[in-house]
């Protein structure tokens, strides 16, 4: 697993030079370089502060070569990297993405996890109204035709039950969880537009593993083990695969989820990243590269907490 | 369908007046999402069409 913490490391400069870091800026703690920086956009993709999360895993987090390890810097950046998101959203509680008054579910709800996620990593003290907010915004809403999106909300509500102690949260959260088990096809996939993608397969499967760690919910376990047996055969020995049949035609694999379920794709995959074979984050431009460092440094911290315990 | 200045400017419109009201927003995300997505025969997904070393192999269609 060592290959995940290479690769996600040597990321982190480049992330942290997407931020804006001077205390003194309107943006202090953005990471949308197009908005704050070059000045070319006229809104902040709330999707760039996913990377909150990377900060809070780096900071919180003791391992070889990190530097970043309880480092007051870090920190600083952290918490403006949070206040920041918050500040981006709408007046009902959701975020956007792409273009103002956007709503969108995609942004709301993986930025929503990254930051609840970062917040109870880093036990940051903030205003639990405002994410209370947000919490209502996702039971509000739902995206059935792609369960990534359900998954990252499912865990994204999870958290914010964990910050705000608020049972409808938790009911939220389990009522999408039961929705996303029953969308699940016989063979193990979840579906995306009605098919099967096996670049948001593990993004699903890596959502769902971290509300199972939280909730050990045993008829979600039951579903991850089927969407894990479900990838068996369809990755190559270098951990590609052909992605000519799926239905969103994505190249990469989170390897979060993998990694706790024990999945063989994991050793393949590894293969293939010590031969620079596999699509990884250096390869990825800045919006999703933040999104796979940040799994690769849960994979890496997953595999190594439990070669700890033991 | 590429976007334009044009385009831009008018789609900007939309989102700054109508857009706010989420009836209007929610419409205009479902037209999207059939014009880009589920119309095509090859969908609009962001995360995708990243290098792989196969592109160096594969022919153009």
């Amino acid at each position: 697993m060592e290959i995940f913490r290479q690769i996600a490391l040597g990321q982190i400069p480049r992330i942290l030079g997407f931020q804006d870091r001077n205390p003194k800026s309107r943006t202090y703690g953005c990471f949308d370089r197009f908005y704050w920086h070059y000045k070319l956009h006229d809104m902040s993709n709330a999707g760039f502060q996913e990377a909150s999360l990377t900060l809070a895993i780096i900071y919180k987090n003791s391992f070889p070569e990190n530097i970043y390890y309880k480092n007051n810097k870090t920190k600083d950046w952290l918490k403006a990297a949070v206040k920041f998101w918050l500040k981006l959203r709408n007046f009902g509680g959701s975020f956007n993405e792409v273009y103002p008054y956007e709503r969108s579910y995609c942004a709301t709800s993986f930025s929503t996890y990254a930051n609840t996620e970062a917040i109870l990593l880093a036990k940051l003290k903030l205003d639990t109204k405002r994410i209370a907010k947000i919490g209502k915004w996702l039971t509000n809403n739902n995206n059935p035709s792609l369960s990534n999106q359900m998954a990252a909300s499912a865990i994204a509500l999870q958290n914010i039950y964990l910050i705000t102690k608020k049972d409808l949260f938790k009911e939220a959260a389990e009522q999408k969880i039961k929705e996303i088990i029953k969308m699940q096809d016989q063979s193990g996939y979840y579906p995306e537009y009605g098919g099967f993608d096996i670049g948001y397969q593990t993004i699903t499967l890596s959502c769902l593993t971290h509300y199972y760690l939280k909730t050990k919910d045993t008829e979600l376990y039951k579903s991850l083990k089927k969407g894990t047996k479900f990838l068996d055969g369809k990755i190559k020995s270098n951990g590609t695969y052909d992605n000519s049949k799926t239905s969103r035609k994505t190249q990469y694999i989170f390897p979060f989820g993998l990694v706790v379920l024990k999945s063989p794709v994991i050793g393949k995959m590894i293969t293939g990243l010590e031969n620079n074979e596999v699509v990884n984050p250096t390869w990825m431009d800045d919006r999703y590269c933040i999104h796979l460092t940040t799994n690769y440094l849960q994979a890496y911290l997953s595999d190594k907490n439990v070669h700890e315990s033991n | 369908m590429y976007m334009s200045p044009i385009k831009l400017i008018l789609f900007r419109v939309y989102t700054l007046t109508l857009g706010r009201f989420p009836f209007f927003s929610k419409l205009l995300k479902k037209h999207l999402t059939k014009q880009l997505i589920e119309n095509k025969k090859e969908r609009y997904v962001a995360s995708s069409k990243f290098f792989e070393l196969k592109d160096l192999e594969a022919k153009l269609k």
